[in-house]
């Protein structure tokens, strides 16, 4: 497959705009809130009823925003455009 | 002359410039391979891959789409510990929840769909459907904050006013029933503002 010019200059724009401006930064956040939201839930799972539920549903959501948020990083070149950064994975 | 499989990718502009690239109808090209031995017939991409649109509003609206993953398994989460106290309230905990979720993929596939045209790319949409589309995508932050806000009043306003009929007496009751009509209030007020937004987006309006 080969890419026209305004194909391949569009794609190059979403490649690069909202991109961290630091990827190891990012990476660590990213897995720092992923260890926080599975601390919490281990704790809450140990309890009753409610706080069992609570715990699944956090589980649940760090795994929908990990996905969601290394979706978005995985398409980033290696580039990005000043001014639309994505620093912080939320 | 075969089919090349893998990764024969043109630089950006190559086709243009007629680089070792010979432009046939209907959307097919013929191209040498890297060492140059060999002819290949190429499709040439006219239309965005879709992951490339969805990666560029997964982290351009991120926030947005985290808010309405939470509320969502808040609600789920809701509905699953008030199924033997109310079925009412399960029931009516368990459509937000449905409603979200099918707002939310709304509002990702219209940016998904509509983020190439927004940088000048053409699209094959009807001008109808690309629009609608476009409002669903545009300004996602806003929509979700103002989808949350709604949610957080009607399911505020309705548990109020079960619990303030089924549980509580009198002044506790009253109280509930005032609370109920306050949170009612707002939850109108602001999905006014949310279908205004979405009507001002749809007609094209500058100002």
């Amino acid at each position: 497959m080969i890419a026209d010019q305004l194909t391949s200059s569009v794609a190059e724009v979403l490649r690069t705009n909202y991109c961290p401006t630091n990827r190891t930064q990012f990476i660590t956040s990213l897995a720092g809130l992923a260890a926080i939201f599975c601390a919490v839930a281990i704790v809450l799972i140990a309890r009753g009823k409610t706080a069992r539920v609570a715990g699944i549903l956090i589980v649940l959501f760090a795994l929908g925003a990990a996905a969601l948020d290394l979706f978005g990083f995985s398409g980033c070149s290696f580039r990005f455009e000043p001014g639309l950064t994505w620093d912080w994975p939320w | 002359m075969t089919s090349c499989e893998g990764d024969l990718r043109a630089e950006p502009g190559a086709i243009g410039t007629g680089k070792g690239y010979y432009l046939l109808p209907a959307g097919w090209a013929i191209a040498r391979t890297p060492g140059g031995r060999r002819a290949c017939l190429v499709a040439v991409m006219d239309v965005m891959p879709w992951y490339i649109p969805a990666q560029y509003c997964a982290r351009q609206g991120a926030t947005a789409y985290l808010e309405m993953w939470a509320l969502l398994l808040v609600l789920a989460g809701a509905a699953i510990l008030t199924r033997r106290t109310s079925r009412f309230l399960a029931g009516t905990f368990v459509v937000f929840a449905a409603l979200t979720g099918i707002l939310g993929t709304s509002m990702f596939y219209g940016c998904s769909v509509s983020a190439p045209a927004e940088q000048g790319l053409g699209t094959n949409l009807p001008a109808a459907t690309y629009g609608i589309l476009r409002c669903f995508g545009h300004d996602v932050g806003y929509t979700a904050y103002g989808w949350v806000l709604f949610v957080l009043s009607c399911g505020g306003a309705i548990a109020l006013f079960v619990f303030g009929i089924i549980r509580w007496k009198q002044a506790g009751r009253a109280l509930a029933i005032i609370g109920a009509a306050l949170l009612a209030m707002a939850a109108f007020a602001v999905s006014f503002f949310l279908l205004f937004a979405f009507s001002w987006c749809a007609s094209s309006r500058l100002f």
